[in-house]
C-alpha cells in the first residue's frame, strides 16, 4: 500500500501548487474486522483497551514532514442492558507503529479526548469526539502521525451491570503540503 | 547518463515538431492544394505555387514568453533557491508549468491550473486520498474522482506507422529537369507520450475497491523518431481531358520514392505496478513489478534505413481542384538499436534489438479547395480527409481583404477541434495568429491558446 499510494502521490504532483493540500481520510473502522466493532461490558468495574492492547495499525502512506494538521473522529453507542445507571469515560489512545502496549504509558503512546458517559438503565447513548491535532493542539499526538505509520486504540472504563460498547465510525483525517517536502 | 540526457533532449525536439503552421491552425489544420502538400501527394511537385496562398513566416516560441511572464509557470524564481517556488506563498503550479512548457509554440490564455480543486471553504486547492482497507480514491474535495492521464500526441512506431516518416521539420525542395524533382527533408517527430493507470487502477481509482490477484500499474508509453529524409519524385501535367458538362480538367500526376536515414527513434511501454494477494491487499514489503520494454537508438548506437513509394494525381475543373495522394504504398524501413526488457524487477535487461515492417500499409489524403470571388475581397473554401493511423478531416476558410486574411475551420483529429486566425502582409513582413485549443491535463477543461508566426521578405 505505501508504494501504491507514493506512485500515486508522484502523479498527482503534477496537479499540484505550492499552496495544495492533501487531506489523507483513513476510514481506521474498515480495519477493525467487523465482529470486532462491538465490545460486551461485564458487570462490575471494567477496564479495556479496544480493539486491543497493541491497537488497530493505520498504514499512513507518508512519513514526510509535511504534515499540518489533522483529526480525528470517534463515534459509536453506549448501551446500558443492566438494572443499575452505568457511569465511565472512555479516551482516544495513540501510539507509533512500534509500542505495542497502549495501555501503558510507556514506549510513546498518549491518550487525548477523554469523554465522560453515564447511561440510564435500559438506554443506549451515542457518543461522539473529535480531536483536532496540530503543532499547537494535541502536539504529542500530533508528532506520532507525523511520523508515519502508527496505532490507535479506544480505552474504556465503565462502572455498570452489563452493556455494549458499538463502534460506528472511526477515521483519522490529516492534511498536508506536499511542496514542503522541498525546502 | 550522458545517453540519458542525449534521448530526453531528443523527445524535447520531437516535441516541439508537433507544431503546424499557423495559416493551417487558423482554419483547424486544413492543408490546402500546393506545392507544400507535395510530401502528402507527390502530384502537387507539379501544381502551381501559390494559387491558394502559402504558408508564411516561421513560428514563434510564444511559449516561452507565457512561461515567464505568467507567475503560476514561471520557474526563474527558482534560480535563488528552489523554496522560492515551494513556500507556501509562492504563486507557482507545476500544472500550469506543465501544461505551457508542453505548448511552447503557443502563448496558453487559460492554461491547466490547480485552481480548479481549490476548496471555497479553505481557500486552497484539496486533493482528497480516502484510504480504507480495501482500496484508495483520489478525489478533489467534492468527492469527484480525478483523472490520471497525462498525455501528449499520439504513441506510434514503427509498426503502426511502418516507413511513414514524420512531416518534415525542414524541407529543401529543388525542381530539376523534366518533371523530376528532389528533396531533402530533416524530420523530428512522431512524437507521442502517454502517463496513464492501467485499467485494474482506473477501475479501483473510482470505485475505491481492490481485486485479489490484480496488478495495479502505472503506464507509461513513448515514441518518437528524427532523422534525414531524401524524395526523388516524378510529377507532371498530363493533357487536359474533356469531361461532358463539366468542360476541360486539368490533370497532374506524381510519384516519389523517399528513403530516409534515421538518426534516433524511442518506442516504449513501460507499466509501474504492485500486485495484490488473494485477500486483495497489498503485501507493505513487497517491491514494485516493473514490466515492458524500450526501444531506442541514438547516434553512435544503432541506426535507421527505410524506402517507400508515394503516388498521388490531382484534378482541376471549373476552378475547383481535387487531390488524392496515397503514402507508403509500398515500405520498408529498420532501425537497429538497444532494447530493455523489464521481467519484474526495476532493472532491465539490456540486448542489442530492432524493429523493421514492409508492406503495403497506406496513409490517404484527400484534399479540395477552390476560390469564391466576393463583391469585396475573395474567400477560399478547402476542405481535407485523410486516414493515417486514424481518420482524420477538417474543412475551412480564409477570406482576403487587401492585406487582411481572416480564417476559421472545423475538424476532426484524436477529437473536435476547430481553428480562427487571422494575417496581415505588410511591406516586406507577414504577420499570422491563429487561435488554438487542447484539452488541459488532469483538470480536463478547454485550454486556448494564441499561436503566431512572423514571415520577413528582403
Amino acid at each position: 500500500m505505501p508504494r501504491l499510494a507514493f506512485i500515486t502521490l508522484l502523479l498527482l504532483l503534477a496537479g499540484c501548487s505550492a499552496s495544495t493540500r492533501y487531506t489523507i481520510n483513513v476510514n481506521v473502522l474498515s480495519f477493525i474486522p467487523q465482529s470486532q466493532r462491538s465490545l460486551n461490558i461485564p458487570t462490575g468495574y471494567y477496564l479495556v483497551v479496544y480493539p486491543g492492547l497493541e491497537g488497530q495499525l493505520v498504514p499512513l502512506p507518508l512519513s514526510l514532514d509535511i504534515l499540518e494538521g489533522g483529526q480525528i473522529t470517534i463515534q459509536g453507542t453506549v448501551t446500558n442492558t443492566g438494572s443499575i445507571l452505568m457511569s465511565g469515560n472512555y479516551e482516544i489512545r495513540l501510539a507509533p507503529e512500534s509500542d505495542t502496549n497502549l495501555g501503558d504509558n510507556s514506549g510513546g503512546d498518549v491518550g487525548l479526548g477523554k469523554t465522560n458517559f453515564s447511561v440510564a438503565a435500559g438506554q443506549s447513548q451515542a457518543i461522539s469526539t473529535t480531536v483536532t491535532l496540530s503543532a499547537t493542539e494535541n502536539s504529542a499526538a500530533f508528532n506520532i502521525i507525523k511520523s508515519g505509520s502508527f496505532r490507535i486504540a479506544i480505552r474504556v472504563e465503565v462502572n455498570s451491570n452489563g452493556g455494549r460498547f458499538d463502534l460506528t465510525t472511526a477515521r483519522v483525517r490529516v492534511t498536508g503540503r506536499p511542496f514542503a517536502v522541498i525546502k | 547518463m550522458s545517453r540519458l540526457a542525449g534521448v530526453m533532449v531528443f523527445v524535447l525536439m520531437c516535441g516541439f515538431s508537433l507544431a503546424q503552421g499557423v495559416r493551417s491552425l487558423g482554419m483547424a489544420g486544413l492543408v490546402l492544394p500546393g506545392p507544400e502538400a507535395a510530401y502528402l501527394n507527390p502530384a502537387y511537385a507539379a501544381y502551381p505555387a501559390g494559387l491558394y496562398g502559402s504558408e508564411r513566416g516561421l513560428r514563434l516560441p510564444m511559449g516561452l514568453l507565457g512561461l515567464v511572464l505568467r507567475p503560476e509557470s514561471n520557474p526563474l524564481p527558482a534560480l535563488n533557491g528552489l523554496s522560492n517556488l515551494t513556500n507556501e506563498n509562492s504563486p507557482f503550479d507545476l500544472l500550469t508549468f506543465y501544461d505551457q512548457v508542453t505548448h511552447l509554440n503557443e502563448l496558453l490564455i487559460n492554461p491547466a491550473s490547480s485552481r480548479a480543486f481549490i476548496n471555497p471553504s479553505t481557500g486552497y486547492p484539496e486533493i482528497q486520498i480516502n484510504l480504507d482497507a480495501n482500496g484508495i480514491q483520489i478525489t478533489d474535495y467534492q468527492g469527484n474522482p480525478i483523472p490520471l492521464d497525462l498525455g501528449l500526441g499520439t504513441t506510434a512506431g514503427v509498426a503502426t506507422s511502418k516507413a511513414l516518416t514524420p512531416t518534415p521539420l525542414l524541407r529543401i525542395p529543388l525542381t530539376l529537369d523534366n518533371n523530376l524533382f528532389f528533396d531533402l527533408g530533416v524530420f523530428a517527430g512522431g512524437f507521442g507520450l502517454g502517463l496513464s493507470p492501467n485499467e485494474s487502477l482506473r477501475q479501483a481509482l473510482q470505485s475505491g475497491q481492490l481485486q485479489p490477484n490484480t496488478e495495479y500499474a502505472v503506464v507509461l508509453n513513448t515514441s518518437a523518431q528524427a532523422g534525414l529524409s531524401v524524395g526523388f519524385g516524378y510529377a507532371t501535367r498530363l493533357p487536359d481531358l474533356p469531361i461532358p458538362d463539366l468542360g476541360s480538367a486539368r490533370l497532374f500526376v506524381g510519384s516519389r520514392g523517399e528513403a530516409f536515414y534515421g538518426l534516433a527513434y524511442l518506442e516504449g511501454s513501460l507499466s509501474v505496478g504492485l500486485q495484490t494477494d488473494s485477500q486483495g491487499q497489498f503485501d507493505p514489503d513487497q517491491p514494485p513489478v516493473y514490466r515492458g520494454t524500450a526501444f531506442y537508438t541514438i547516434p553512435g548506437s544503432g541506426n535507421g534505413f527505410g524506402v517507400r513509394a508515394d503516388l498521388g494525381v490531382v484534378m482541376e475543373a471549373q476552378g475547383i481542384t481535387v487531390g488524392l495522394g496515397i503514402r507508403n504504398a509500398l515500405g520498408f524501413a529498420r532501425w537497429s538499436g538497444t532494447e530493455l526488457r523489464w521481467n519484474g524487477s526495476s532493472s532491465p535487461t539490456s540486448s542489442q534489438g530492432e524493429r523493421s515492417s514492409f508492406g503495403f500499409v497506406p496513409a490517404f489524403f484527400l484534399n479540395a479547395a477552390t476560390q469564391v470571388p466576393l463583391e469585396v475581397g475573395t474567400l477560399l473554401l478547402g476542405g481535407d480527409l485523410g486516414y493515417e493511423t486514424s481518420l482524420y478531416g477538417r474543412v475551412g476558410g480564409e477570406y482576403s481583404f487587401g492585406p487582411a486574411r481572416l480564417r476559421a475551420g472545423l475538424g476532426f483529429d484524436n477529437g473536435l477541434r476547430f481553428g480562427l486566425g487571422a494575417g496581415f502582409i505588410g511591406p516586406g513582413f507577414s504577420l499570422d495568429a491563429a487561435l488554438t485549443t487542447h484539452r488541459a491535463p488532469i483538470v480536463g477543461n478547454t485550454v486556448f491558446g494564441i499561436a503566431v508566426s512572423l514571415g520577413l521578405n528582403f
